[in-house]
């Protein structure tokens, strides 16, 4: 009982389907960013539920320097559309521009890192540090979790930049490249929450 | 060097760790030594630690939940002999912080390490197979979060040896389980098992979730879906939305043992009731992460036996997703005697009344489907038989407790165990039992025995009625639940029935294990020549058993709700296509067992705060990760031929049958095969 | 390679609109703030802060006015990060990463208001002279 198999069986037509295409890859990733979004949704929610649990210890408004907090942002935004220019050039099959624009990319967020690093370095030098109350638990927590993502982050600029160098722009690394770039998007969008939730109405 | 690791931290003096340790060694040295002697090592490597196959990624998931089970039960087992004992003066054979281990192994053992692998397994094994998929989206991340679960596990295993476990229970609530008041590693244990369980449990949900929506058969809508699909889905949805919490309060737990955080300490404005609002938002959730997929295995297992399509599918598909969606809602419940004021405890409270809603729409669905059915009698079916009213009473109780005045009076107590193993043991166990009898044709290519099945089923459905319905009227006298000993006389003969029941259910664990080796024994008996073993009604059956590594040669096209079914009746089922094409595969590769590995040595030095090796583990991970991004050539062609071989072969066992039919000898029960 | 909405090329434009909005909701927010900072000092005359609706703002008042303000222009600046650099749209059908988005914007919303009424009600419970309860009296 042989029957034509094209009509019988169009999946024969199709390409493997084992293989992730970009689409799939991308939209796995967006569900982990949903995902990190929760984790950073439920630390702003603690932050918000302890944010007046000083326990005699210092305020935001007493320790929060604003003009750090805006250069952080600045560092960041510019960040953020350095990482667009990249994916720009990665379209044109640009790739010294995507390395340059990478590299920027990297040197801003170290940027942003250093500062952080200083502010949470003071702080804990002067007696401020995560264990003296339930609010400063939460402030360090809160931000610092960011600051990790950021640091994952700059390591993963440096792998995408030594793919770049040893592969080219193939469509596996574009992909990654794209993933990358979501991820840092992302994380400059939750930097928003925190400068204007966490510090701007904390220095009120 | 070692931190806080010394020889100490094994309790030579207690015989029961000694013994359950000493058990451990020997199960294990004898399969190592097994192993070695049958010369298996780099077969082990090469077909199963290293594969991608979701086949056999879920056989691994399973075979950790069967051993994980053992472990769990051994611990309710002990519970059980020593309530049974410990009134007045006797105080049983375990000291309180024994005692109070076990029950804390317990419950972190059946939920994180028993129920979550299981139904990740038979999600893994079942759900590419019932889209008409030749894999699941992200091969590599699926083995990721295979070993990060074993690794989790390995660490509650350990923790027998070296250590101590948690003794807080397994909701850890502080401020008991602060550094000040447990500063032993029993904390540390848990955290990072479910640290490391929970990322791997949100990485499945990722996967499953994008390999569902996005790439099924062709013809395969959504609501074409078979249920076990859909419920895989909706669990997947919980997945990543709720794991993310537990993340959150383990690591809040976490900084302030490691770090000195207030977060939930008593002073320095810690508030530990924030505790019990993060865990619950993942917890309910994690209860329909368990059950609903069973409602899934359920569905297919009594529409197979009923020999008709589910009643209802609509139905069934919105009442999952308002299950799923509802479960965000109802976390108060689990602490309505925290104090918080009546309204949102009202709230709370009709929320968790309103889930009963759909869970009734499915009941009936199942009901209607039966009536009226041919039904068979089959081992999957009696589980999803005694599912139903099991599940009905213990939803009953369940709306009891849903009444904030009255969880007011069972709050704790053993009422609320009976409620909720009421809820888990038929609504999840029931169910993976019953897909275990289900799909293992389908895995292995040949049927379990039915005889012990049967034997099992019995011995642990009345071991079950024994075992919980006396904790209801243990709690409604008052007995609160997590006790080493007590002191009411009037307790005890009913903690004695409990113990009998606990021992029925071991003796129906010991009937599966029989079960398994006899239907081993017995392979070419039960074989399942053509890959039907049930006259099945979804995809997972249209191909041979078990499936060759790309699942289907050839996809299968979609018209209608139970696919196989329908071609079967058009006689489609089993046409020879005319020519073959090349497969791509993922390579196996051994950096899933690496990142595991090294998570396990991770989490190991951070419980003992050995920092050096944590570090060093950290960078391991790290380096398995980049390792891997740089590998793009991650796939292996099967050619047209190879596939044209493995298809003949096939398409000879079926001519077998069909010659061994037709000369009168009924080797299946799929009738459909053979008209002519 | 599709960018992440399907249809809709980024192009130069997006980003650098993108950027100029959201710099200038960061530089409006934060000016807010240094304002209603400078206002509660009392550091300058009261008639020299201007509220944009008019009103002239005096002392501690503008308080709330300030937190809703600093709030709106956050929500704002999130929906310009997700159009311009995201570039999550509500044109293509079967947008999945549109529906994945707003089913988490859903359950965070449970989440994070469930726990502030919860935790909210439970502190307002507190004695007050307990830590946690002094801090909300």
């Amino acid at each position: 009982m042989m029957t034509d198999s094209s009509t019988l069986f169009p999946g024969l037509a199709q390409p493997s389907q084992t293989e992730s295409s970009p689409p799939a890859m991308i939209f796995g990733f967006w569900i982990y960013l949903m995902s990190d979004a929760v984790i950073f949704a439920l630390l702003f929610a603690t932050y918000a539920s302890m944010s007046r649990n000083y326990a005699g210890g210092p305020t935001g408004k007493e320790f929060f320097d604003l003009s750090t907090v805006f250069y952080e942002t600045l560092a960041l935004l510019l960040s953020t559309l350095t990482c667009g220019f990249a994916m720009l050039s990665s379209s044109k099959n640009r790739k010294t521009w995507v390395l340059s624009w990478l590299a920027v990319t990297f040197l801003l967020g170290l940027t942003f890192i250093l500062m952080e690093h200083n502010e949470f370095h003071s702080l804990i030098s002067q007696g401020m540090g995560p264990d003296r109350s339930g609010f400063l638990s939460a402030f360090f927590t809160l931000v610092g979790t960011h600051g990790l993502h950021v640091c994952i982050g700059l390591i993963w600029v440096l792998v995408m930049i030594a793919q770049i160098m040893s592969k080219g722009l193939t469509q596996p690394v574009c992909s990654r490249l794209i993933r990358f770039s979501l991820f840092w998007h992302f994380l400059d969008l939750v930097w928003v929450g925190i400068f204007s939730m966490v510090y701007l109405i904390g220095a009120l | 060097m070692f931190g806080k690791l010394t020889l100490q931290a094994i309790s030579y003096d207690n015989l029961i760790v000694m013994g359950g340790i000493g058990l451990m060694l020997v199960a294990a040295l004898t399969l190592l030594g097994l192993i070695t002697y049958f010369h298996k090592w780099i077969y082990l490597w090469n077909e199963w630690l290293t594969s991608l196959d979701h086949k056999k990624i879920g056989i691994m998931y399973i075979i950790l939940a069967l051993v994980m089970l053992l472990r769990g039960f051994a611990d309710a087992v002990m519970m059980r002999t020593q309530q049974a004992l410990a009134v007045d003066t006797n105080q049983g054979f375990l000291t309180p912080h024994h005692y109070d281990q076990i029950f804390s192994a317990h419950g972190t053992i059946m939920i994180i390490f028993m129920a979550m692998p299981f139904l990740t397994g038979l999600i893994n094994i079942v759900v590419p197979l019932q889209l008409g998929k030749r894999d699941v989206a992200f091969p590599f991340m699926n083995a990721l979060s295979l070993w990060l679960t074993v690794a989790g596990a390995l660490l509650v295993m350990v923790s027998l040896a070296i250590g101590e476990f948690s003794t807080a229970g397994w909701s850890g609530y502080p401020p008991y389980s602060e550094i000040e008041y447990s500063p032993g590693v029993g904390v540390d244990y848990w955290i990072w098992a479910l640290m490391l369980s929970g990322a791997a449990s949100t990485m499945t949900g990722i996967n499953f979730l994008v390999t569902i929506l996005l790439d099924r058969a062709p013809g395969m809508t959504l609501m074409l879906m078979p249920l076990f699909s859909w419920t895989a889905l909706c669990t997947s949805i919980l997945m990543t939305m709720a794991f993310p919490a537990l993340t959150v309060v383990t690591a809040l737990l976490g900084l302030d043992r490691y770090l000195g955080m207030h977060f939930f300490s008593n002073g320095n404005g810690g508030n530990l009731m924030n505790y019990v609002n993060l865990f619950w938002i993942w917890g309910h959730p994690e209860v329909y992460i368990l059950i609903l997929p069973a409602f899934g295995i359920f569905s297919e297992v009594i529409s197979t036996f009923s020999g008709k399509r589910l009643f209802g599918y609509k139905s069934l598909v919105y009442a999952t997703i308002v299950i799923a969606l509802l479960s965000f809602t109802v976390w108060l419940h689990h602490f309505f005697t925290m104090g918080a004021s009546a309204n949102v405890n009202a709230a709370f409270g009709i929320a968790t009344m309103v889930i009963a809603v759909p869970t009734g729409v499915k009941i009936f669905d199942w009901l209607l489907t039966m009536y009226r059915g041919r039904i068979r009698f089959t081992v999957p079916m009696l589980w999803a038989l005694a599912f139903l009213p099991t599940f009905a009473i213990g939803g009953a109780t369940g709306m009891l407790l849903a009444v904030p005045p009255v969880d007011f009076m069972v709050h704790n107590s053993e009422f609320l165990v009976a409620h909720f193993h009421n809820m888990l043991i038929p609504g999840a166990m029931f169910g993976f039992l019953s897909g275990y009898t289900f799909w293992f044709p389908k895995a292995f290519g040949f049927r379990l025995d039915e005889n012990w099945g049967k034997l099992a089923f019995w011995n642990w459905l009345v071991g079950f009625y024994l075992a919980f319905i006396p904790l209801y009227y243990l709690g409604l006298m008052g007995m609160p639940r997590r006790m080493q000993h007590y002191g009411n006389p009037e307790w005890q003969p009913f903690l004695i029935v409990a113990a009998l029941g606990a021992f029925l259910i071991f003796i129906g664990i010991n009937c599966l294990i029989i079960q398994l080796v006899v239907s081993i024994w017995k392979r070419h008996e039960n074989r399942d020549a053509i890959g039907d073993p049930w006259d099945g009604r979804s995809l997972e059956w249209a191909t041979s058993s078990p499936p060759p590594a790309y699942n289907f040669a050839v996809i299968p096209e979609v018209r209608c709700i139970d696919a196989f079914m329908d071609m079967k009746e058009k006689g489609v089922a089993y046409v020879r296509p005319t020519s073959y094409q090349a497969i791509y595969l993922p390579r196996n590769t051994g950096l899933g067992v690496i990142f595991g590995g090294s998570a396990f040595v991770f989490g190991f030095a951070m419980i003992w705060h050995i920092w050096w090796l944590a570090m060093a583990a950290g960078l391991a991970m790290l380096a398995a990760i980049i390792v891997h991004s740089f590998d793009d050539d991650n796939e292996n062609c099967m050619s047209a031929a190879e596939i044209k071989l493995i298809e003949d072969s096939r398409f000879r066992v079926l001519s077998e049958a069909k010659q061994t039919q037709k000369n009168g000898t009924h080797l299946s029960i799929n009738p459909l095969v053979y008209q002519e | 390679m599709k960018p992440i909405s399907g249809e809709n090329h980024p192009v130069i434009a997006t980003y650098l609109t993108g950027f100029v909005l959201a710099l200038l909701l960061t530089l409006l927010a934060f000016g807010l703030v240094i304002v209603g900072r400078v206002c509660s000092l009392g550091l300058i005359d009261k008639a020299l802060c201007i509220f944009p609706c008019g009103e002239v703002i005096t002392g501690t008042m503008p308080r709330n006015l300030i937190i809703v303000g600093v709030i709106v222009l956050a929500i704002l600046q999130i929906s310009v990060h997700l159009g311009y650099f995201l570039h999550l749209s509500f044109g293509s059908p079967q947008n999945w990463n549109l529906q994945a988005f707003l089913f988490a914007l859903f359950i965070i919303i449970i989440m994070v208001g469930g726990t502030l009424w919860i935790m909210n009600d439970l502190n307002g419970h507190m004695l007050p002279g307990s830590p946690v309860g002094a801090a909300y009296k």
